[in-house]
């Protein structure tokens, strides 16, 4: 039988440096771990620690998988510290992955924050995929300055595509930044979407995700077509040992993507 | 299935017998209650089915999700079948085997199947006894339990569980032994609970006899005997604590009330461990020279930081949400999930708690709040 704590060996190929605090690691597993865009796998650095992260590479790329990451704590800290070549261990995917065929032929609205980027990147990489699936799709993306933003790479050539906006805001501009500046919840001001042929996605850090969806609820969006991708302490991935308790769920087994509408009645959502 | 009887002596016997195969285990008597112990082959006589009353102090998951065990050496994919010996633990009661099914739903769900624990649960038979008596913290028969096992006891899930409860009364677990055994003057009553249990048998029947109707007459006298001493104990509650979690879930957001209801809690975390149900672990990474291990230690929802979040966000931040977790884990959220309640009313936690809280008290205050 199969042990589900068993660990697959991963060479870190690449190290991409976001910002001060954030890389991006491409990760070059033994064995491909074909995973859904949304679903999350645990890394571990042998004989420290594990840790659970969002691949924000595309599903449809097997043979490598990218972990963004930001220094939080001590498991991330240690990823910092490693350089190109050396191996960790990862193993998954684990949770339920964003339902993409609910999405086809409506307007998708990605919102974002920060490092929370990271899935929706994975996210916004598989609708590309198949761009003609959906109406439209809208990307609002927050950080706190200009150098905070994730992906400068990307960006251009996102901006690129046609049948992706993308709309950006930084908390605190610079003398150079020519978007938008304030909270990331302004930029849905700027967005007029269908409201019953919409979906919006939403990943950043709690107090954003608080915030995103208060706005979202009063500009008229229904719980059921928000979906947020919850934050916890994630540790088997399997539903087991209990650290992940939202409510009645586990976020690691039946999230980590929910509605609002699944969880609104829970205490302590937004921590 | 079928119930036979056999005496004492032949009883005693089969276990020798088994002695070859199997690791024997049996509640010994220490000071304040029984704990399990490994038997030897010369004190299988001595085994005290009269002494041995009620639940041990040790909860049975003692057997099947050890305080600590190694999970991966990242070396092995598969995981032996042939680690442990088989086992046949004797003398536990109906609320243990009411908690394993708490258990099994959790380590052997579809989904994900903890293989450690499978193994070991398909290596032990698990030989369980009527209760002769009850202690002061003993609750089974409010939270729809009883102190003798039957199998497939159970009320099924019922998709409006929240009326379940209160038009049939339970939501207790299924217990799946493999032997019950009734205590009758110098013989037993053998109830067979298993295919497991029913080979066992078979391969010993001269021993075994059928059992007379009398017997079995008596049996249920017995057990209707202790079922009216445990309602009677809990008469104090008035049968509100079966009741009660519905207004958990109402009460979740009462702070206030949560507060001091947790007031005398320390946080030691002895309910947690000692609960039969309580199942969370905590993966611990560790290294020695070039191999490096993953272990599965016990863990706690009232410990500080067990939900905590790279960064330092915590869900349970302050003591009376740890608090509280533990009543809507086992009254809220594990019914909504499993159909059943993942409290036994084994008492343990009440035993055990160095703040001397009562969690019937702690229900029957939540209720009335309301």
């Amino acid at each position: 039988m199969k042990n589900p704590y068993s660990l697959t060996q991963a060479k870190i190929e690449k190290i991409i440096s976001e910002t001060p605090e954030i890389k991006t690691f491409v990760l070059k597993p033994k064995e491909s771990l074909p995973f859904a865009t949304g679903q999350f796998i645990e890394l571990t650095v042998p004989g420290v620690g594990e840790a659970p992260f969002t691949p924000s590479s595309s599903p449809y790329e097997v043979n490598k998988i990218e972990v963004t990451i930001m220094k939080a704590g001590f498991v991330t800290e240690k990823i910092h510290q490693m350089g190109e070549g050396t191996v960790v261990g990862i193993r998954g995917p684990y949770g339920k992955g964003y339902p993409i065929e609910k999405f086809y032929n409506k307007e998708v609205l990605i919102v974002g924050g920060g490092v929370g980027l990271a899935p929706l990147r994975s996210f916004l990489l598989t609708l590309l995929h198949e761009v003609d699936k959906f109406k439209r799709i809208i990307l609002c993306y927050g950080a706190k300055t200009p150098e905070d933003i994730v992906y400068k790479q990307s960006f251009p050539e996102w901006k690129k595509l046609s049948g992706l906006e993308i709309l950006r805001s930084v908390d605190k501009a610079d003398e150079n930044w020519k978007e938008y500046e304030g909270v990331v919840t302004i930029l849905l001001d700027e967005v007029k979407v269908n409201l019953g042929e919409s979906v919006t996605i939403v990943c950043g850090p709690p107090i954003m995700m608080k915030f995103a969806t208060r706005k979202l609820i009063e500009l008229g969006h229904e719980p059921k077509n928000i979906y947020l991708s919850m934050e916890r302490n994630m540790s088997c991935g399997i539903g087991k040992c209990g650290h992940c308790a939202l409510g009645k769920y586990y976020v690691c087994k039946d999230g980590p993507v929910f509605t609002y509408e699944e969880i609104k009645d829970i205490p302590e959502i937004w921590v | 299935m079928s119930t036979y009887s056999i005496t004492k002596t032949d009883w005693d016997k089969l276990l020798v017998e088994l002695f070859s195969e199997y690791d024997l285990y049996s509640p010994k008597g220490v000071e304040g209650g029984w704990t399990y112990q490994l038997l030897t082959k010369d004190n299988i006589a001595q085994i005290s089915y009269e002494s041995h009353k009620y639940c041990s102090i040790d909860p049975l998951k003692i057997f099947f999700s050890p305080v600590k065990e190694t999970v991966t050496d990242n070396k092995e994919e598969e995981v032996s079948s042939k680690s442990s010996k088989k086992r046949v633990i004797v003398g536990l009661k109906s609320c243990d085997l009411a908690a394993l099914s708490i258990l099994d739903r959790v380590f052997l769900s579809e989904d994900f199947i903890d293989p450690f624990y499978k193994e070991k649960r398909e290596n032990t038979i698990l030989m369980s006894s009527d209760c002769l008596d009850a202690k002061e913290s003993c609750f089974c028969t409010e939270v729809g339990g009883n102190p003798f096992p039957e199998k497939d006891s159970g009320v099924t899930y019922d998709s409006d569980y929240k009326s379940s409860i209160i038009s049939k009364g339970s939501l207790f677990q299924k217990q799946s032994f493999d032997l019950n055994l009734t205590l009758l003057d110098n013989e037993f009553l053998v109830e067979v609970g298993s295919e497991k249990g029913k080979r066992l048998i078979e391969a010993n029947r001269t021993l075994f006899s059928e059992a007379k109707k009398e017997a079995v007459q008596k049996r249920e006298e017995k057990r209707e005997g202790m079922k009216a001493k445990v309602r009677e104990r809990n008469k104090v509650f008035s049968s509100k604590v079966v009741k009660s979690f519905q207004d958990i879930i109402k009460a979740k957001d009462d702070s206030i009330l949560w507060k001091e209801l947790s007031e005398d809690c320390v946080e030691c975390g002895a309910c947690t461990n000692i609960c039969p149900t309580c199942h969370c672990f905590l993966l611990i990474d560790s290294a020695q020279k070039e191999k490096f291990f993953k272990d599965k230690t016990w863990d706690s929802c009232q410990f500080n930081g067990f939900a905590r979040m790279a960064g330092g966000a915590d869900p349970s931040d302050e003591l009376w949400k740890r608090f509280r977790n533990r009543y809507l884990c086992k009254y809220s959220y594990k019914p909504e999930n499993f159909g059943f309640l993942a409290c036994t009313g084994c008492g343990r936690c009440i035993d055990a708690c160095q703040g001397k809280i009562d969690k019937r008290e702690v229900l029957n205050k939540v209720t009335s709040s309301q």
